[in-house]
């Protein structure tokens, strides 16, 4: 009799706190469109997409070497740029295939270690595949194709062609290794929306968080001083010689912008982070809150005039305050949005009842 | 004057040594289980060998992990002690050795703190002083004298009270205006599971959250005393295993949910055990062969006991020393039976500064620390000034180089940045720059410079 009593009362409460706050109650929302949509619209055709480029890089490259003119040079060094952004947008993948092929640090490592790259040259009978990220993939090409009197010594070392030749087809072989992984591993990616660390959901959002936290650190943190007691460091400046650092810096968080709203590689707009915060509870305002920090983080860039290392002199402050406008970003999605999606970024127990 | 007497009369009632018996073997499987989980997860690697650093207790400094593979010697030891329990072989030995090898594991690091551990830490230190081994069991069989068949109730009745009070001071933590009004966490941890056929939707709807959130707050706090009343005992225990197994379906809580379900049963009776335990008994062809032992009761024990059940009753309420917000401050958090009332995330960034010209290093963590450990740091303010002080005196006297320039750091100054979300408000900001996280002491003592939650 008591039990029921207390229940009955329990009861009570309980309808009364409810109508206290009634609300609208959570429309249908399936993460598996945000999967699919990324899959299809974003990631497969983005490797598609990279893929091409490395092969357009390579098809230029080989015109080089047939005829050693600064405008084919000029040409090799233009599909470098355009290769270089579109991997901008596919690096945050850092799981399932691009992991297995180590594509993110493979092809994205830097500054590159010119000492390292002088000694492969000269010796020969390197393996790029072994301790030898930082003498390869873009950041590599970078410096062989913008150093001062590139074109000179590719047209008098036949050695440096060949180590051109050989990190393009490293490349070419990784991202044909990624693309050919997605067709048998986007039915996994897809159909893994559940929430443990290991899902490819909760892979996705932290993959998302680390690569824009990355971006941060490495592309602009690093060599405006702020890990060494503020002594800048241009030589950790990606792409220093081509001076690209801002566009792939641009391009970087562009990609993050397309994640988190779905956009397809053209562009459209689909089911994305930005739909499932929106049909949580109480989540439209940080849904919006995010959004408005990309569209900051890509105009602002627009007003800078000169490649970073020109600002790095010139106006270092701004530097700084976008530096610090990325890491409150951070914030937003390392603090707000993971908890809201409820990913793990553990994989360990946790405590329960 | 009547609870002089009625004490020791309650705790030395001669009751049947069946269900000490059953819990032995119950729990040293789950023991063994765990162990192996653990070890086979690869986990013994990744949170003992690979972190350069870790977050000890206070007081327990000390406490340091083994060299190399060396800290998977506990974790043998745990599989041997684990084995003795079961088979109540050297009972006194694997016992003292499980708790021993299983407290060090746990101390060294409280990144790894669960309220479950230290459950079987408890437990396994009890079972030190319990006759477990005293039927069915090779120590029983080596020295038949030490046979029993009754036992004086206390050794029961310490493990039920354990038990209750995981239960009771787990709801008393859900009476709390979130848990209640807001019914978060588990508003929000139920979002996610939207996708799921025919319940998805149902999950997410948020009178659901508060039915849930109301619900277990009731049983946690009733369900003792369900389970010790011989009219409701099966039917609360149908309770606790559909309430385990959901809360195991639905969160990532390990074998939390499986130690309570078989732990529970301590509160069937005799009859219930012998069902199970005496074709067991056949089995093995065990004959039982007693000598009627005269119980005493001594005052020692009478006196431990009460210390023991003192302490658990009022560790839970040290929290009440500190003022501000328990969980955001987090102070007497720990060893409370507090489970699942947070969803609390942290994103922290730490300066090592040069004090005179202000300039400073942004500390990369994980250069240092494990993502878990990260993840729990964050957030835990004890932690952020642990690996203050330790970046703090990893950079004294330093000379650094950097390109050209050399600078020497001589007695750093060390700050953080960090910013906390709590069961779904927008984050705020946890710890300003403008604290020395090197003035700042580690103990006890209420924490300042953590800045006040707003709403």
């Amino acid at each position: 009799m008591k039990l029921k009593a207390v229940c009955i009362a329990l009861l009570g409460l309980l309808v009364f706190t409810q109508c206290k706050k009634k609300k609208e109650e959570n429309a249908d929302f399936d993460k598996g469109p945000i999967m699919v949509n990324m899959a299809d619209n974003y990631i497969i055709p983005g490797y598609a997409d990279l893929k091409s480029k490395i092969t357009v890089l390579e098809t230029a490259w080989n015109d080089f070497l047939a005829d050693k003119t600064q405008a084919k040079l000029d040409l090799s060094k233009q599909a470098w740029i355009d290769a270089n952004i579109s991997f901008q947008h596919v690096k945050a993948f850092d799981f399932g295939p691009a992991m297995s092929a180590n594509l993110v640090f493979s092809f994205g490592t830097f500054p590159c270690d010119t000492t390292q790259i002088n000694g492969n040259i000269q010796t020969g009978g390197y393996d790029l595949n072994t301790n030898n990220l930082d003498a390869s993939g873009f950041d590599a090409l970078d410096y062989l194709f913008y150093r001062t009197g590139s074109l000179t010594s590719f047209q008098n070392s036949a050695s440096t062609c060949i180590y051109v030749s050989d990190i393009i087809s490293k490349m070419k072989t990784e991202i044909a290794s990624v693309v050919s992984g997605w067709s048998s591993y986007r039915a996994t990616f897809v159909n893994g929306t559940g929430n443990e660390s290991t899902s490819p959901f909760a892979l996705l959002v932290n993959n998302f968080c680390k690569d824009f936290e990355l971006c941060k650190t490495t592309k602009l943190g690093f060599p405006i001083g702020n890990h060494t007691l503020g002594i800048q460091q241009p030589n950790y400046l990606e792409a220093r010689r081509s001076g690209l650092g801002k566009t792939l810096l641009v391009e970087n968080i562009r990609g993050s912008r397309a994640i988190f709203y779905g956009l397809s590689l053209s562009g459209s707009n689909g089911q994305g982070f930005d739909d499932y915060l929106d049909a949580l509870e109480d989540k439209a305002s940080l849904s919006s809150t995010i959004a408005t920090r990309f569209d900051y983080m890509l105009s602002t860039p627009q007003t800078w005039s000169g490649t970073l290392e020109n600002l790095m002199t010139s106006s270092p402050a701004t530097l700084e305050n976008f530096y610090d406008y990325q890491q409150g970003s951070v914030i937003n999605m390392k603090t707000d949005m993971a908890s809201a999606f409820g990913v793990l970024i553990t994989y360990q127990d946790t405590d329960g009842d | 004057m009547e609870i002089r007497k009625r004490w020791p009369d309650f705790l030395f009632r001669e009751v049947s040594i069946t269900p000490l018996i059953a819990f032995r073997i119950v729990i040293g499987c789950l023991f063994l289980f765990s162990t192996v989980r653990f070890i086979s997860n690869g986990w013994v690697k990744q949170l003992y060998i690979d972190p350069p650093f870790h977050f000890t207790y206070l007081g327990f400094d000390w406490v340091r992990p083994l060299p190399d593979n060396w800290i998977f010697l506990p974790f043998i030891a745990l599989i041997i002690a684990s084995l003795g329990i079961i088979l109540g072989a050297f009972y006194r030995f694997s016992t003292v050795l499980f708790f021993l090898a299983f407290t060090y594991v746990e101390l060294l690091d409280k990144s790894y703190y669960l309220n479950h551990y230290y459950f079987v830490s408890i437990i396994a230190f009890l079972l030190i002083w319990l006759p477990a081994h005293a039927q069915f069991s090779i120590d029983a069989k080596r020295t038949p004298s030490i046979q029993r068949t009754t036992i004086p109730q206390w050794p029961i009745f310490i493990l039920r009270f354990q038990l209750g009070i995981v239960y009771c001071y787990a709801g008393i933590a859900k009476l709390n205006s979130d848990w209640l009004l807001e019914a978060q966490p588990l508003r929000m941890w139920l979002q996610a599971f939207r996708d799921l056929p025919l319940v998805g939707n149902l999950l997410a709807t948020s009178w659901v959250a508060f039915v849930f959130s109301w619900f277990s707050c009731f049983y946690d706090l009733t369900i003792p005393f369900f389970l010790s009343k011989a009219r409701t005992r099966n039917s609360a225990y149908i309770f606790v295993v559909v309430f385990h197994i959901l809360t195991w379906l639905l969160f990532p809580i390990g074998v939390f949910p499986w130690v309570m379900i078989f732990s529970t049963l301590i509160f069937f009776p005799a009859s219930f055990h012998s069902k199970w335990l005496n074709p067991l008994q056949r089995w093995f062809r065990w004959k039982s062969d007693p000598t009627e032992l005269k119980s005493t009761r001594p005052k020692y024990l009478i006196a431990c006991l009460s210390v023991f059940i003192g302490i658990q009753l009022l560790v839970p309420f040290r929290y009440l020393l500190y003022p501000d917000n328990l969980f955001w401050h987090e102070e007497g958090f720990r060893f409370s039976w507090r489970v699942m009332l947070m969803e609390k995330k942290g994103y922290a960034t730490f300066y090592v500064e040069d004090r005179t010209t202000r300039k400073s290093i942004e500390i990369t963590n994980s250069d240092y620390l494990s993502p878990q450990q990260i993840d729990q740091m964050s957030r835990q303010p004890d932690m952020i000034l642990q690996f203050a002080h330790f970046l703090g005196e990893k950079y004294a006297d330093t000379t650094l180089h950097f390109g050209s320039k050399t600078v020497h750091l001589s007695r750093p100054r060390v700050s953080a940045d960090v910013y906390v979300t709590l069961n779904g408000r927008p984050n705020q900001q946890f710890v300003s720059r403008e604290t020395d996280l090197m003035q700042e002491e580690y103990n006890l003592k209420h924490r300042k410079w953590i800045l006040p939650l707003e709403k």
